[in-house]
């Protein structure tokens, strides 16, 4: 077989394996994170608007490891170009197990973050700002090894062709 | 009572009406349509203006223009309505007291209290202007609507371009307006997240070394090991990354799933009028939710690294 259909077959499996296993991480850790939100507002209906405040923030954060494993997949699938040899088909394979992996983790990982904030906002509303805060300092550090899954699939997609 | 009941029927029978009209509308122009999905994705139109660095010295239009259009709006809307400012308040007055009002207490619970009101500023321009961006491709623009019939859920599209375009007659039809004067989100192109990412970095460190000092702001990267100095420098570098990338891969994510979502509709679905609920949908969730939503989480972001780098 040609190596141009070897890349699109390639880019598909790739494409797949990325998105694929990059929602399981995501889609638990906000899950969590909503479940303790509302455990929250069961306990200080008063504090809900923080509560709710603390719990789309810390959401939207959770949810950015899937964002970032949708955009490799997309970019798998749609940008043309590059030469059509083995080692390219490899290399969109590669990047998206890379990317697909990496994103599970730190999904988990801040959704945890996210929903203790939720938690520690219904027991202390009135130390809400810092509660968010040291969420949004915890998330962020958390996230850095979906950012070195990124960058290393955006190296193999881009770089690398061999 | 009477008069509200007729009211109420009228207005029944004119929705109800309008929908046959939609319905008759569809039924001339139903048919198959081809659907030309290779260039979603595409890089945005660039300048070059030195042919020895092109990478360096090279301008995307859209983005630029985008980007200006945007902060005369801000300009001119913070002028405007500063200049009105009346007891009691206008609508857009009470609207612009809200968000202040929120970020100031949102940055002098971060910041303390005399520290908070200096970086007000700064954390309104980036919410405004990030979420503006976000919102642009939301907003429908006339060109987009009969312009660009051919390619229905192009890029830079409103609301209606996104929702009528593929109610005109399919075939090819000659773009009134050039490509690079159609409205794209600024954010959806990298050079903007990552120069406000980078922005952000230079704010919050510079101001870590003016109110720490230049000998704690370097003790710090030692602590609490020192042994952790590579892994605190590698940790601000991703927090930078992580920052820009989030919202250009939300952004950018959201208009390829509308433009995707709604092309593959269109080649197999020969009608489309079921598409019209789910065209706005799309762009109201994807759009205007997500957008206000990471433009919110930038703006808190910035602000929790200069608090970071400022406390610690």
């Amino acid at each position: 077989m040609d190596t141009g259909y070897l890349i699109k077959v390639a880019s598909l499996a790739g494409a797949g394996i990325c998105m694929g296993l990059g929602a399981i991480g995501s889609a638990m850790g906000v899950g969590y994170a909503g479940s303790m939100g509302v455990r929250g507002i069961m306990r200080q209906p008063k504090a809900s608007p923080k509560i709710m405040q603390t719990m789309f923030i810390g959401m939207a954060i959770a949810e950015s490891p899937a964002i970032f494993a949708l955009l490799v997949a997309l970019m798998i699938l749609f940008v043309r170009g590059g030469e059509e040899t083995l080692l390219r088909a490899f290399a969109i394979v590669g990047a998206g197990i890379c990317m697909g992996l990496g994103a599970m983790g730190p999904g988990i990982g801040e959704g945890f973050a996210a929903g203790r904030a939720c938690d520690g906002v219904s027991r202390n509303p009135t130390a809400s700002g810092l509660i968010t805060r040291t969420m949004l300092i915890g998330q962020a550090i958390s996230e850095s090894t979906a950012v070195y899954s990124l960058v290393i699939a955006l190296l193999m997609l881009y770089v690398l062709h061999g | 009572m009477n008069d509200t009941a007729n009211a109420i029927r009228r207005s029944k029978v004119r929705f109800i009406l309008l929908l046959v009209l939609l319905v008759v509308f569809q039924v001339f122009l139903a048919g198959h349509v081809e659907v030309d999905m290779s260039d979603i994705g595409r890089p945005p139109d660039r300048i070059v203006l030195s042919s020895r660095y092109p990478a360096i010295f090279s301008m995307n239009i859209a983005t630029v223009l985008s980007s200006w259009l945007i902060m005369g709006v801000l300009i001119g809307g913070g002028y405007f309505i500063g200049k009105r400012l009346a007891e009691p308040p206008g609508k857009l007055q009470v609207i612009a007291e809200m968000i202040v009002d929120g970020f100031d207490s949102i940055c002098q619970q971060t910041l303390g209290k005399d520290i908070g009101r200096k970086y007000l500023a700064l954390v309104l321009a980036i919410f405004l202007f990030v979420l503006l961006c976000n919102w642009l491709a939301v907003i429908p623009t006339f060109w987009q609507v009969v312009g660009r019939c051919e390619a229905p859920a192009e890029q830079g599209i409103g609301v209606m371009g996104r929702v009528m375009g593929f109610m005109l007659p399919p075939g090819k039809v000659e773009p009134i307006t050039p490509e690079w004067l159609s409205l794209e989100e600024p954010t959806k192109d990298l050079n903007t997240t990552l120069g406000l990412g980078i922005m952000c970095f230079f704010i919050a460190h510079i101001s870590g070394v003016r109110y720490k000092g230049w000998k704690k702001y370097i003790a710090d990267y030692f602590s609490p090991m020192w042994f952790m100095f590579p892994l605190n420098v590698v940790g601000e570098i991703g927090k930078t990354l992580s920052h820009s990338f989030r919202l250009f891969g939300n952004i950018m994510g959201g208009g390829i799933i509308i433009a995707v979502v709604l092309r593959l509709l269109i080649k197999f679905a020969y009608s489309s009028i079921a598409l019209l609920p789910l065209a706005l949908i799309l762009n109201v969730f994807f759009g205007l939710f997500v957008g206000l939503v990471q433009a919110f989480v930038f703006a808190m972001l910035a602000l929790t690294y200069t608090a970071v780098m400022i406390s610690e």
